[in-house]
């Protein structure tokens, strides 16, 4: 049993609309800072968004599968944030910054 | 239409979207790295009231306890906790806004107009670890394997890239050129 | 699945092999591996050798290898070792960078063969995850760090939003697997003309999204041309060939699922597809930089392959591996030569100054692989744009009317290479070396424009 019977009291659509706004959040966030630490955690809170969809959709249809793939996107982000990470400090070796204005130096 | 709702779902749910906000607009990135934490607690919450507990115990310790580690390790690391960002102009704001906006607006209208709903059919104990355990070792196991060379190549990645080259870098400099 | 294996565990050996330094035979080895690959690949597409001890461990709900995975599996490693085999002599490449070159293209095999949106996404990863790194693997050069920062942010950023569309579509089908998200309930709605859920919309359109950005398509696409000018030469290839290649794969595999039932995003995307169509030749013509023209080109032929994806039915693969190996075979031919005239940091044009008299042989392979690149006949890529067209005429009769105007435009830029390669004097002395691979390549592309089908019933 759960804590609280949320399935009886939250509809499905209500996890939806939670998880939407979140996305949105790191999806402004993404467009609007210039920082790329911060780019790489609202790229972690637009995953997080989706786990939470895929976690609310599993347990409302009583199919592990959606959890089964929240791991994988765990797993990758893992993964993906290491290589990031390394990839900052790499350019923060050669450039003593981590600002995204810095990518404007290859054009035409 | 949010009166209806248990006390513990609408806290939960306006905790995690006020720390979200604050990662995204505060100036001092450790602060953001502390919200984002908070976020992946609430978020856990949310796991533990979806009858998903072990991913809430997972959450907590991949995100909150590895990855961002990593994150404030590396902010510590390059002293960036004082870096002053430049600030964009205030119609770059609005167009991020607009478009973040617009994804919401899209989405959340689609849902209200056409009301659908998923098939409820809530099982007992698919949260335990016994039951995804063996979802995952049997129907998943090709996956499972293969996050392997997934992690692989992120640790060849990583340590190639973190490596100091000194005998090399003759050679990457020659290379350069031709870049 | 023998493919993966083979070039999986060449790859972790090669990278136990970096204890020995002897570092000149480690293309030639991955190269051999990835020969070995394609080899049985193609044999399994044949039936001449089988794997079912091999390939019945993986479930049938996870990866499929039917003949087109086979075949597909085998261009994608192709691919790969003619790109370690022509770009060994002149630069240095670590094992480490060939086996994270060979760990990617596991993801492409995943991409190709998937069954379940985890094995797409996996795949997707395992792909992008090296190319992260081999962007900036010219650890010194600040371009190839911006490249490298912003395929990052640009990849993880698309990931989001196709993981975003992955949910939704696990919401609306209650399920990940293809061929059950086919059998679903709404889905039989949808067959009888009701309109579709807007769960399973707003999944296809975004996770569409996502791949457009992996594939570079208009209006996706304002990364390529500085992740790919930035880049260190065989990594460009690298993303414009099989990286293009596996993320057309698997968007068809994913719009066919969906084929007749939901017409909605056919609109749209054939306007996309005009744009980016349009965009990318049209950019091209006033580049400088052989490599940002080259980028531009590949991001108009991703234009040509999204008419080919509103044709998704799962009957017509053949085209595409068709279009990939004629696209492959001649990006490759103008990449290393255009990366050899270039080593000495010429990024522009007069690179090629003069070529046909230093090594006529070169300047001749050049042409064939431009001639195919643009579309001219008795080249492979003339019977790939045909055979693309003239299936699209049926359905789309406006699209091929802009692709056509497209190609058209992309002999301006093309006849630049010409230029300099014909009229020009020298203006430097880089050798041209590897001239029998080059003529073999060249050889291919025209034995492939002058009998296609010859050819094709041999392999296909």
């Amino acid at each position: 049993m759960s804590i609280l019977s949320v399935f009886n009291q939250v509809e499905i659509s209500h996890y939806i609309y939670l998880s939407t706004v979140l996305f949105s959040i790191g999806l402004f966030g993404v467009l609007f800072r210039r920082n790329a630490i911060i780019l790489l955690m609202c790229i972690e809170l637009m995953l997080n968004a989706v786990n939470l969809l895929f976690t609310a959709f599993s347990s409302y249809m009583g199919d592990a599968d959606g959890q089964i793939f929240v791991f994988f996107i765990m797993v990758v982000a893992a993964a993906e944030a290491a290589v990031g990470l390394a990839i900052l400090v790499l350019v923060y070796r050669n450039t003593r910054k981590t600002d995204v204005s810095f990518l404007d130096q290859l054009k035409g | 239409m949010l009166q209806n709702l248990p006390i513990p779902f609408l806290v939960l749910s306006f905790l995690t979207i006020l720390s979200a906000l604050y990662v995204v607009t505060s100036k001092n990135p450790v602060h953001s790295v502390l919200a984002l934490i908070f976020t992946f607690f609430t978020i856990s919450a949310h796991y533990v009231l979806l009858n998903a507990q072990f991913l809430a115990v997972v959450n907590l310790i991949v995100y909150a306890g590895a990855i961002m580690v990593l994150f404030l390790f590396v902010l510590m690391l390059l002293n960036l906790s004082k870096e002053s960002e430049p600030v964009k102009s205030n119609w770059w704001g609005i167009a991020a806004a607009i478009s973040a906006g617009s994804l919401l607006l899209i989405i959340t209208a689609a849902f209200q107009v056409s009301g659908e709903a998923v098939a409820k059919n809530p099982v007992e104990g698919i949260g335990l670890v016994k039951a995804l355990g063996k979802v995952l070792f049997t129907r998943f196991v090709v996956p499972f394997e293969l996050t392997g060379i997934l992690f692989l190549a992120a640790m060849v990645g990583a340590v190639l890239l973190g490596k100091r080259e000194k005998a090399v870098d003759a050679l990457i400099s020659k290379e350069e050129s031709n870049g | 699945m023998i493919a993966l294996f083979v070039t999986f565990f060449s790859a972790a050996v090669l990278l136990f092999l970096g204890l020995n330094k002897r570092e000149s035979s480690y293309s030639l080895f991955a190269a051999l591996a990835l020969f070995v690959s394609a080899g049985l690949s193609w044999a399994c597409s044949a039936n001449l050798v089988s794997f079912h001890g091999l390939e019945s461990w993986v479930p049938a709900n996870m990866m499929q290898f039917g003949k087109e995975q086979h075949l597909f599996a085998a261009l994608l490693a192709f691919i790969v070792g003619f790109i370690l085999l022509m770009f060994r002599k002149n630069e240095v490449i670590g094992n480490d960078q060939l086996g994270l070159m060979m760990f990617s293209l596991c993801g492409a095999y995943m991409m190709v063969s998937y069954q379940h949106l985890v094995m797409l996404f996996l795949g997707i990863e395992v792909l992008s995850i090296p190319l992260f790194v081999l962007a900036g693997a010219n650890k010194s050069n600040l371009a190839s760090n911006e490249a490298s920062l912003k395929y990052f942010l640009m990849g993880a950023f698309s990931t989001g939003i196709f993981l975003l569309g992955t949910a939704f579509i696990y919401g609306g089908t209650g399920s990940l697997e293809l061929e059950m998200m086919g059998i679903k309930p709404s889905f039989m709605h949808a067959m009888q003309g009701m309109p579709l859920p807007v769960l399973i919309n707003a999944g296809i359109v975004l996770m569409s999204v996502g791949l457009l950005f992996k594939v570079a398509a208009a209006p996706f696409h304002f990364w390529a041309p500085d992740v790919y000018e930035g880049s260190p030469n065989r990594t460009t290839l690298y993303m414009a060939t099989v990286v293009k290649i596996a993320a057309f794969v698997a968007f068809y595999r994913f719009l066919s699922t969906f084929g007749g039932i939901a017409d909605a995003w056919k609109g749209w995307m054939s306007v996309l597809g005009a744009i980016t169509i349009l965009w990318g030749n049209l950019a091209a013509l006033n580049q400088a930089s052989v490599k940002r023209t080259l980028a531009f080109s590949s991001i108009a032929h991703a234009g040509y392959l999204v008419m080919f994806l509103l044709m998704a039915d799962g009957t017509n693969t053949w085209i595409l591996w068709f279009y990939g190996l004629a696209y492959a075979m001649a990006s490759l031919l103008v990449f290393s030569i255009a990366n050899q005239v270039s080593f000495q940091g010429e990024r522009g044009f007069a690179a090629f100054d003069g070529l046909s008299k230093k090594s006529p042989v070169a300047a001749i392979a050049l042409a064939v692989g431009v001639l195919s690149m643009a579309g001219i006949p008795v080249s492979a890529g003339f019977n790939a744009k045909f055979y693309l067209f003239s299936f699209a005429w049926q359905h789309m009769p406006w699209l091929v009317g802009v692709g056509l105007l497209g190609s058209a435009i992309s002999v301006g830029y093309y006849f630049k290479f010409f230029k300099h390669a014909f009229m020009n004097q020298p203006s430097n002395d880089n050798p041209v070396v590897d001239r029998g691979w080059l003529m073999l390549l060249g050889g291919l592309i025209l034995l492939l424009g002058a009998l296609p089908w010859a050819v094709l019933n041999v392999i296909y």
